[in-house]
């Protein structure tokens, strides 16, 4: 007897708390469907390619796969477009982005520079042993310091980037900041190949054309969103991102072009 | 072929859903039992597709199917005796037979899996036995050849590399909005019988050929997996990924 009205008296305390999550739950997703909704629509040929059991009809949560999908919404040619303008910056990478911007760039362009490093940096190995005569011999620690390398500059350095700017006040986009640094680093795919040259000189010469490169396409692209911000000290920041990008170049050289 | 008539029946459609979701159990065996009935309408509603799909390919199913006794009704007898095997009492017979009966449906997938012309339902009801046994040879295999500091390293690293390698690239064709069955870690199979040469074999020369072989076969062999109907102007952008993954783990089994 005790019992059952014990356990009434529990029900009647949560249900009205319950409820209130489960409202607020919906409303959540509620608005982030209309959000995403809205950014599809200012593209309809994008919105169009859509296939029909991604596109966020139901409103999918945040943590269901589905969700993702539109972050994943491109086509191969936009994909390739956008990774040769950033090798050739000339126009702002926000406007050939536009309203689609996407996570497949920077996580597949970062996970191929961890293993093109990898696989070019045992053939200079390599190389360098047969020439003074040793056995080859490969050192797999270069994998993982890669792994944590890369992905720490291409989505650490970024987040923090985007953390910095919005503290400034300069209203920058999670998403283009991340693909700004995940597409940026499409330049080390070729230099990293070109990279087995055994001459010292020249791998110096190819990473700095690849800081150059990469620098521009992050400077010229970052400068109008810091631009936003009051302080004219948000400047300073700038020099920051240039210096941090200049000591992953040359970690880079250290790491995987010097024997 | 499946998802089209998926919509007619409720026992078909549950097994699409489970072909799409890799975490989900493919059948349980209460509904088996209580779906005998629907299952052989099930038969009847596959007996064309699967005399289309058998006069498409007459050689590979009579290769693989021995004890078939007709060629038109091979798939589905096949799959109802299965399925049947599962429902009568597993739980008196010796654990040996348990285990035998799995091995054999092992291999039984990855002969369908890795041969040309293969059936490609076989794994409707897939499982991560396979997958698992072939990544744990690999990454046993290939940390033998390694260097002695470096064995538990490298083992670790493979281990990793397939088993999350397989599961990103997974995600990856389902966000781009394709279909995928889990056939990735079968797919590896020629790696690791090359890895196994590679232990007996040094010589970089004819290892390289090998593992090109092996490379070529395992990414061509996944990418038949990729349906195409979704992916129109993206597959390469699905697929781009498979021969990454594929390429990462030919590269260790060269170099290593």
């Amino acid at each position: 007897m005790a019992r059952e009205q014990y356990s009434v008296v529990v029900e009647m305390d949560d249900t009205p708390v319950i409820r209130e999550e489960l409202e607020f739950q919906r409303k959540i997703t509620q608005d982030k469907q209309q959000s995403s909704n809205n950014s599809g629509f200012n593209d309809t040929s994008f919105f169009e390619t859509r296939t029909p059991q991604n596109a966020p009809q139901g409103g999918h949560p945040l943590w269901s796969i589905e969700y993702y999908a539109q972050y994943f919404d491109v086509d191969t040619e936009q994909v390739l477009t956008r990774a040769a303008k950033s090798v050739l910056p000339k126009e702002n990478f926000v406007d050939v982005v536009g309203s689609n911007p996407d996570l497949y760039g920077p996580f597949w362009i970062s996970t191929t520079l961890i293993f093109l490093l990898f696989v070019t940096s045992s053939i200079a190995g390599s190389i360098e042993a047969i020439k003074n005569g040793e056995n080859p011999n490969y050192d797999f620690k270069i994998l993982s310091f890669g792994v944590v390398a890369i992905y720490s500059y291409a989505f650490g350095v970024s987040l923090f980037v985007w953390g910095a700017l919005k503290y400034f006040g300069c209203r920058p986009s999670l998403l283009d900041t991340v693909g700004l640094y995940g597409y940026g680093l499409t330049i080390w795919l070729p230099i990293s190949v070109i990279c087995i040259v055994p001459f010292d000189l020249v791998r110096w010469i190819l990473v700095l054309v690849g800081f150059a490169i990469s620098a521009f396409f992050i400077t010229k692209n970052l400068y109008p969103v810091i631009s936003r911000a009051e302080a004219k000290t948000s400047r300073l920041f700038l020099i920051l991102v240039l210096i941090a990008h200049a000591a992953f170049a040359i970690l880079l050289k250290l790491e995987f072009f010097s024997y | 072929m499946q998802f089209s008539s998926a919509n007619n029946d409720s026992s078909l459609h549950n097994a699409g859903d489970a072909n799409a979701n890799p975490f989900e159990i493919p059948v349980d065996e209460d509904a088996i039992s209580a779906n005998l009935n629907m299952t052989i309408e099930s038969d009847d509603v596959d007996l064309s597709s699967a005399h289309s799909h058998a006069s498409a390919t007459p050689k590979s199913t009579t290769t693989v199917n021995s004890d078939a006794q007709s060629p038109p009704l091979v798939e589905t007898n096949n799959q109802s005796n299965q399925s049947k095997l599962y429902a009568s009492g597993t739980l008196d017979e010796p654990v040996s037979k348990t285990i035998l009966r799995d091995l054999k449906n092992v291999a039984v997938k990855l002969q369908q899996v890795l041969h040309p012309k293969g059936n490609r339902d076989v794994l409707r009801d897939w499982d991560l036995w396979g997958p698992l046994i072939l990544c744990l040879s690999l990454a046993i295999l290939l940390g033998i050849s390694a260097k002695k500091e470096q064995e538990i390293m490298v083992f670790t690293s493979v281990f990793t590399i397939v088993w999350f390698g397989s599961a990103i690239v997974t995600i990856n064709a389902k966000l781009l909005g394709g279909k995928v069955v889990c056939v990735i870690g079968y797919c590896i199979f020629p790696l690791v019988i090359v890895a196994f040469v590679a232990i007996f074999v040094k010589i970089v020369y004819i290892r390289l050929p090998l593992v090109v072989f092996a490379f070529l076969w395992s990414s061509w062999a996944s990418v038949n997996f990729l349906s195409s109907s979704h992916l129109s102007n993206r597959r390469l952008l699905a697929v781009y990924p498979l021969f990454l993954f594929y390429f990462a783990i030919g590269w260790m089994v060269l170099i290593l």
